[in-house]
């Protein structure tokens, strides 16, 4: 086997940036994670927490249904202190709804997801406060992430091995190319407020709804559209499951319990701007009034608070209905092959459950570039408890 | 919710503990993270400070907010009726920029084999095949919080850990792990340190009680003498 010496220089902080850290890591790669703010401080932190088994995406699209279905198996296992792993269900509250049912369980069935149909009455017998109108109930199993804890075991995979190196904020201001070749990366380091070149071998630029703007940086375009959400979430745990209305994927019909709250997400609109910085009063209201249609007790809890953050979605549209169209597959872009830059390559879309696999493809990638052949082993090991990633002090930063 | 646009005068302790000013127009309804956020995005991207979840629940945004311990995410502006809001870095804790402490000396000392623990929804329901109790994260979000809060600054392993104990003790059923547990809380930087200020209790964002199970600990001390 040839010797892997090449530095990898990831830039962005989120969970796939931390997943591609981890698995490059293991396969004996030296990575430099380099951060604008702290780890999982854009998308990933403000995930709404549902551990998708792939259920909600059963009936648009199989392969990302089976991949999660696989995903949140391995995240259960490899991962078990961030995940409460109380299973899922999905509701019909009227006609509409059940005109799905059969549908819904035979594309779960297929994309190996062991959906079933239980009786109504063990229905609220697992789940009390549920609408008592409810005309079907189907298991399937779903849970609920801590994003930060589950990214930060990650991240302490990655320092254990020895070869990671977190730089939390840093940001990078241009990217430095020779002819197609980039060679380094020029970051301001928020600390010091000193400028710092980085050098490296390859570049991965994994920065969720900011992967646009970085490919920017080294002249290419990359058609990235932030399209951003709305979560709602009251001050009371009021079940076990995470309860998600049977239709087709749409706005507000997913209720997920977490530690002691209750969240419902989501929505979505258009945004040229990964900065989120609003929450829509009407969003707010649209949560509230589809909490209650899943659950009527939702309406006499206490407000918590609301907030929003931008998917990261491969493709360009300009209307909300074409956005919300595109795909939430995620893509590897070798910008060798697209774009003439010879040693950068894009990981953009995605979701929080699939952030191992999207670490574990971006890797393979980069390992057949390289002319490399090592194995993956992200699947295979139990991550250490998140709160090794504090062992080496700094809040695992490595500056 | 009061949802009006104001201006807002935000005073930052930055570098050498100088206090740097901002003015600008919020949305009443929004929190303190978002405010940070504003003045990172449109005003002074230097601006360091952590935060992740935007809901109160990673913990990672703790700090003093017109001195008092809170969560910056969990703190809304249409609170402070004068517009009026100093936020600093959390005490007793080592600062990196900013907003910014480095928590790893509270981390370190929390224990805890599983940072999983049994519902109080539905507890005697039927469960699925499977499912063999409900289970949720632990209340304590490891702000550090109540470590900055805590008048006692020397010797002492600070609220969380000293919860964190108990908690672990409660869950735990191998009585040598137990009795290693309890070892470590009575050890001299262990609850004997703790000088009953309670102020722990007071800023906890979740409700953690640590005063309490600091409390729980010092009785077992008690029947172990």
């Amino acid at each position: 086997m040839t010797h892997n010496n090449d530095h990898v220089v990831i830039i962005g902080g989120g969970g796939t940036a931390i997943a591609t850290m981890y698995d490059l890591c293991l396969r004996g790669f030296k990575v430099t994670l380099i951060e604008k703010g702290e780890l999982t401080s854009g998308t990933t932190g403000r995930h709404h927490g549902q551990l998708h088994c792939g259920a909600r995406y059963a009936m648009g699209d199989k392969n990302i249904a089976k991949e999660c279905m696989t995903e949140s198996a391995l995240l259960r296992k490899i991962a078990p202190n961030a995940i409460e792993y109380n299973m899922g269900m999905f509701v019909a509250l009227n006609d509409d709804d059940m005109q799905y049912k059969d549908n819904f369980i035979q594309c779960c069935l297929d994309a190996d997801i062991p959906a079933r149909e239980i009786p109504i009455s063990l229905a609220f017998e697992y789940e009390k406060e549920l609408n008592r109108n409810i005309k079907a109930a189907v298991m399937v199993p779903d849970g609920t992430i801590d994003p930060w804890r589950l990214a930060i075991s990650f991240a302490a995979g990655a320092l254990k091995t020895g070869n990671a190196e977190i730089k939390t904020y840093h940001e990078v201001i241009a990217i430095n190319k020779n002819a197609s070749n980039i060679e380094s990366v020029t970051v301001i380091n928020h600390i010091s407020h000193k400028k710092e070149t980085i050098l490296g071998d390859i570049f991965i630029n994994a920065g969720g709804p900011w992967a646009g703007k970085i490919a920017e940086l080294a002249g290419i375009d990359l058609p990235v559209s932030p399209s951003p959400g709305t979560m709602l979430a009251a001050k009371k745990r009021i079940s076990n499951m995470v309860v998600s209305r049977l239709h087709e994927a749409g706005d507000g019909d997913i209720v997920v319990p977490q530690r002691q709250l209750t969240i419902i997400g989501s929505t979505q609109w258009l945004s040229d701007n990964p900065d989120i910085n609003r929450v829509p009063q009407e969003d707010i209201d649209f949560l509230n009034k589809s909490a209650i249609d899943i659950f009527p007790c939702f309406k006499n809890l206490e407000y918590h608070t609301a907030w929003a953050a931008a998917r990261p979605l491969y493709g360009k549209h300009s209307t909300s209905e074409g956005v919300r169209n595109l795909s939430r597959d995620y893509i590897a872009v070798d910008h060798e092959k697209h774009d003439g830059v010879d040693n950068m390559i894009s990981i953009v879309g995605g979701k929080a459950t699939t952030l191992r696999a999207m670490g574990e493809v971006v890797s393979d990638m980069l390992c057949k570039k390289v002319g490399l052949d090592i194995k993956g082993r992200t699947s295979e090991i139990i991550l250490p408890n998140y709160r090794e990633y504090y062992r080496g002090g700094r809040n695992g930063q490595t500056d | 919710m009061d949802r009006q646009t104001r201006n807002y005068s935000i005073s930052i302790k930055r570098e050498d503990d100088k206090y740097m000013d901002f003015s600008l127009d919020l949305d009443s309804s929004l929190t303190v993270i978002d405010a940070l956020d504003e003045i990172r995005i449109k005003m002074d991207p230097t601006l360091t400070y952590r935060h992740s979840c935007h809901h109160g629940s990673c913990g990672t945004c703790a700090c003093i907010i017109n001195s008092k311990e809170r969560l910056a995410c969990m703190t809304f502006l249409n609170e402070f009726e004068d517009n009026k809001i100093t936020i600093e870095p959390l005490n007793s804790f080592k600062k990196i920029s900013d907003l910014v402490v480095d928590i790893s000396s509270m981390v370190n000392n929390m224990k805890g084999s599983t940072y999983l623990r049994e519902t109080e929804v539905n507890k005697d329901s039927l469960k699925p095949n499977g499912i063999f109790t409900w289970e949720r994260f632990e209340n304590c979000i490891e702000c550090g919080s109540c470590v900055s809060a805590c008048p006692v600054k020397t010797d002492f392993i600070g609220p969380a850990p000293l919860a964190s104990i108990n908690r672990e003790i409660s869950k735990q059923t191998d009585e040598k792990a137990i009795e290693k547990l309890k070892d470590r809380a009575f050890e001299s930087d262990g609850v004997d340190a703790c000088d009953k200020h309670y102020l722990c209790s007071k800023v906890c964002p979740t409700k953690v009680s640590p005063g309490k199970h600091i409390n729980d600990l010092r009785k077992m001390k008690s029947e172990n003498q």
